[in-house]
């Protein structure tokens, strides 16, 4: 089902490849792929190279189109795919966000430590998964009206501060504070608020999980002691999103922009890559409507880690405090930024769209949030739920390679069809059981679909993104419990 | 379409003819749609969905709820882009009404699509097992007859 041409690839250095834009299409840039020979010989075929040369094509786009090593095949932009644009001449494209806005992950420390949970792991993972709303067609227990969710859109990670699911100094520690300027409350629609107003404070299903795993291996001290990561301790990591409120988002605004390119004088290689000019009406509207499903998403995950820290508290009989319960970082996955980034010896402002992708900021960068200035913003890479997930700090190269972005996972390898085949007639709860990896899920295709073998290694997604210098690595966590829809 | 492909792709409702193939996507699912007609494309790929969330005519029959009708009209500017706004409205209803339908009356002149939806209003959406965030564009054609296929054919990709 891939495109049939394949574009030109050449190698730059031992992690970068170069896409020239005169060997495929009406590419106005490069395409620059960060990534190993071994984990770009699983792309090299299908349509993922392609989607970076058509990210090529968009009007306005500045410096490359750029890949980080999950790159994987998907609509529009490519999953791990990262482009920025101009503000006077460049667009913005729903399908440069994807439809879970603000789909992101975010990391709980603790003082726990493993050797004295570890004969209550399955207890634990039991009431974790009673008690966290997650799975096709679960609500959460936050019912909300109407008015209520314009509310939170509009405040995003300060609602949850003042309805007290999360403390101010929470807030410190989620880029942008938790908060993107939406402009005009009533960009989104009725629908877009009715289809995610039940499903704040909800995991949802496929590849989003919750997980508590053990701090297994540093690799900067300093880092992680600023961090708050010690080996042996007990961390946990949510992966959600902005959930049906930003489903319908997306889907509204696509079918409204591929209305609009042409009347702007864009060609579209890809229906899916609709897109307007930012400073134009349905530019700012979809800025707005985005701006409001990001906030959405926020206040998900702020909501989702209360439901963590009571379950925790409820468990072992002590306090969130003395357990010493703290958010260590929440970082976005696909959203468009508004940035200044220097280009060609000026400071300018960009939209810079990750799609799959997450920002990388170095230490001292403006960008980094205030807690971390001194070790660069903390890059949280979940890995499959077999073998290990990554914290990680951006780099000032970030800054001038790649707008400040690195990857932001794995990457899948096999299609979820792949997947199932392979683990047919297996027990995979049995499997990752018998390493220590207790799974709790709705679904048992899920659980075959998200099966190890269908990522990519995540060590060679993350040796690429160090060596490459767009990241650093910290520490690595091994998977306890898992928790899916 | 030839009869041997109209035997093997019968489905539960005598008079749908249509035929679904499961195609390979990394990151999500794509389905390509073969019918008679444009109307049994929407049809089609309303059942790849259905299949691929879990609804079935068991869930329906287990729920011994009045059948409800739905009405979904679409009109964008191409084929492709109201079949997809139609799919998209239908995953709007499983997903905020908890409606579940397998029962169509399609009705598809010139640009306006009026899909006439045969369901039921479940409680909870616990009987469906799949999510699908949204049936995309990337890829997306609805391709009429010619000289090489007599029957009318649809892609899609869609987001899981």
């Amino acid at each position: 089902m891939s495109n049939k041409q394949i574009p030109e690839l050449q190698r730059i250095d031992k992690f970068k490849w170069r896409i020239p834009k005169d060997s495929y299409g009406d590419m106005r840039v490069d395409g620059i792929v960060y990534s190993s020979s071994k984990l770009i010989s699983a792309v090299e075929n299908d349509a993922s190279l392609n989607q970076v040369a058509n990210v090529a094509t968009l009007p306005g786009i500045v410096g490359n189109s750029l890949a980080m090593p999950d790159i994987h095949w998907g609509y529009g932009f490519p999953i791990g795919g990262v482009a920025a644009f101009d503000m006077d001449h460049g667009i913005i494209s729903p399908g440069g966000v994807g439809y879970d806005i603000n789909c992101g992950v975010n990391l709980t420390r603790t003082k726990i430590n493993k050797k004295d949970i570890q004969k209550v792991l399955p207890s634990l993972a039991d009431i974790l998964f009673s008690n966290i709303p997650c799975g096709l067609g679960v609500g959460g227990d936050i019912r909300l009206s109407h008015k209520e969710v314009r509310k939170l859109i509009s405040t995003g990670a300060a609602w949850a501060v003042k309805r007290g699911y999360a403390s101010k100094n929470d807030l410190e520690k989620i880029e942008d504070k938790g908060v993107l300027d939406i402009v005009d409350p009533s960009f989104p629609s009725e629908k877009a608020c009715e289809r995610g107003r039940n499903q704040i404070g909800t995991l949802g299903s496929g590849n989003h999980f919750l997980e508590v795993q053990v701090v297994d291996e540093i690799f900067d001290a300093h880092a992680a002691q600023v961090l708050g990561l010690e080996k042996g301790l007990i961390t946990v990591m949510i992966h959600s999103g902005s959930r049906g409120f930003g489903y319908q988002v997306c889907d509204e605004q696509l079918r409204k922009m591929g209305q609009v390119s042409a009347k702007y004088g864009i060609n579209l290689v890809d229906r899916q890559l609709a897109c307007a000019p930012i400073n134009s009406p349905e530019g700012k509207q979809y800025a707005g409507a985005m701006a409001a499903a990001a906030n959405f998403a926020w206040v998900n995950r702020l909501i989702l880690i209360h439901l963590l820290n009571r379950v925790f508290e409820q468990f072992f009989g002590q306090s969130q405090v003395s357990l010493g319960m703290s958010l260590v970082f929440d970082i976005s996955h696909n959203i468009a930024r508004f940035e200044r980034h220097e280009i060609k010896g000026k400071m300018k402002q960009l939209c810079v769209h990750r799609k799959g992708a997450t920002r990388s900021f170095g230490p001292g960068d403006e960008l980094t949030p205030q807690p971390y200035k001194s070790i660069g913003q903390p890059v949280l890479i979940p890995g499959d739920m077999g073998t290990a997930s990554y914290v990680l700090v951006g780099t000032s190269e970030a800054r001038s390679e790649t707008f400040g972005s690195a990857c932001h996972g794995a990457g899948r390898l096999l299609s979820r069809k792949a997947a199932m085949k392979s683990t047919r007639g297996r027990n995979l709860r049995s499997e990752l059981e018998s390493k220590g990896i207790i799974v709790r899920s709705r679904g048992k295709r899920t659980l075959s679909e998200e099966a190890p073998e269908a990522y990519k290694e995540v060590k060679d997604v993350v040796d690429s993104a160090h060596g490459a210098g767009i990241v650093k690595k910290v520490a690595k966590l091994k998977p306890l419990i898992v928790i899916k829809g | 379409m030839h009869e041997a492909m109209r035997q093997a792709c019968k489905t539960d409702s005598e008079e749908t003819l249509y035929r679904i193939i499961s195609l390979d996507h990394t990151a999500d699912a794509g389905y390509r749609i073969e019918a008679d007609s444009r109307e049994e494309l929407v049809t089609g790929s309303l059942r790849a969905l259905s299949d691929l969330i879990g609804i079935t005519r068991e869930n329906l029959l287990n729920n011994k709820l009045e059948t409800v009708s739905e009405i979904i009209k679409s009109n964008e500017a191409s084929d492709i882009e109201t079949l997809i706004a139609a799919l998209n409205d239908w995953l709007y209803l499983v997903q905020v009404k908890n409606y579940i339908s397998l029962d169509y009356i399609v009705n598809w002149t010139d640009n306006l699509l009026i899909l006439e939806c045969r369901g039921i209003t479940i409680e909870n959406s616990n009987t469906t097992t799949t999510e699908v965030k949204a049936v995309t564009y990337h890829n997306a054609e609805i391709l009429p007859p010619d000289k090489e296929n007599n029957f009318w054919r649809t892609t899609w990709i869609v987001d899981l």
